[in-house]
């Protein structure tokens, strides 16, 4: 969710009519399991949650920031700011001075 | 490369909990929830256990929701993690200075002190132990500390001196400016990527995310 919002994910709205011209999950570009690699999970279980049997959501956690983290780490690659959500080649490039 | 998301900070949210040390020697976090169904709680225990060093399983938490004891709280939702984990940090470590220099004197009726002619800052505390930093041997337990000051009948058979567990009140320290100001306390962000010049292709190469991170926080 986090590396599509910071690279993939955009509204994109006819600046004439206002009206969303990729209302739908293809060209959205919505990451699929088929764009990502493998997944790890390291679970420390700490019960303290106040769910049962002291379990907790973690779900929020990787919308939180990690769009925001892909961008700091794209300015350390390229030492460039990219800042505007998602950084899609053409931004990168434009960050870039190459168009 | 690493991320911290500084929400509390930045909108100068301000919190307030409550450190408490039991009799018992257990820590007692006391506050107000702010941030239903995530792992919040093991981020505050941990920051709390990193500053006093007491051992995590020593620590629980209680959450309140009596507006009543507390008099201000921070914003809910995930904005509140930013101004309760400083908090934390700031009562945790009001609570190892108070085990510090509980540590170097005794009621009247106890017959001896546990740090005689020592000074807080000759001591220190690690895994819930209090002992001296040039001759570790010399410890004591936090329980035992306390104990002593607790009225606990092992060290007088007949006087109950009931004297209150040690609680310490946290707050977010400069209204989110100060040197351990807020952050997102339960979370932190790496990610690494390639990132091709010619086409301005992003190759993701690892990303991870760390939940209920809690130490971390103070920078």
């Amino acid at each position: 969710m986090g590396i599509g919002w910071g690279l993939n994910e955009e509204v994109i709205k006819d600046p004439t009519t206002g009206i969303n011209l990729n209302d739908n999950l293809i060209d959205y570009r919505w990451l699929t399991m088929n764009d990502i690699g493998p997944i790890d999970y390291h679970l420390v279980e700490g019960g303290l949650g106040l769910g049962p049997y002291g379990t907790s959501g973690i779900g929020e956690c990787v919308g939180a920031s990690s769009h925001g983290v892909m961008m700091n780490a794209i300015y350390n690659a390229i030492g460039k700011h990219v800042d505007d959500f998602p950084a899609t080649p053409q931004k990168i490039l434009k960050a870039l001075g190459k168009i | 490369m690493f991320t911290r998301t500084e929400w509390g900070a930045r909108f100068k949210y301000y919190g307030k909990i409550i450190v408490r040390v039991n009799q018992d020697g257990k820590v007692l976090l006391r506050y107000r929830r702010l941030d239903p169904g995530m792992m919040t709680e093991n981020a505050y225990v941990r920051a709390v256990a990193d500053e006093m060093g007491m051992k995590y399983e020593d620590i629980y938490t209680d959450t309140t929701t009596d507006d009543g004891n507390f008099d201000v709280w921070g914003p809910g939702g995930s904005s509140g993690t930013g101004t309760n984990l400083p908090a934390f940090i700031d009562g945790a470590l009001k609570a190892k200075q108070k085990i510090l220099e509980l540590a170097i004197s005794a009621p009247d009726y106890v017959p001896y002190i546990p740090f005689e002619g020592k000074t807080p800052e000759e001591l220190d505390i690690k895994e819930s132990i209090v002992f001296e930093k040039a001759n570790p041997d010399n410890k004591k337990t936090v329980r035992e500390i306390v104990q002593i000051w607790s009225g606990i009948p092992a060290y007088h058979n007949f006087i109950m001196h009931n004297t209150d567990d040690i609680v310490c009140v946290g707050e977010t320290p400069g209204f989110g400016w100060a040197p351990y100001s807020s952050h997102l306390g339960r979370q932190a962000q790496f990610a690494e990527v390639e990132v091709d010049p010619d086409t301005g292709e992003v190759d993701v190469k690892k990303a991870v995310t760390v939940n209920g991170r809690g130490q971390g926080d103070k920078s």
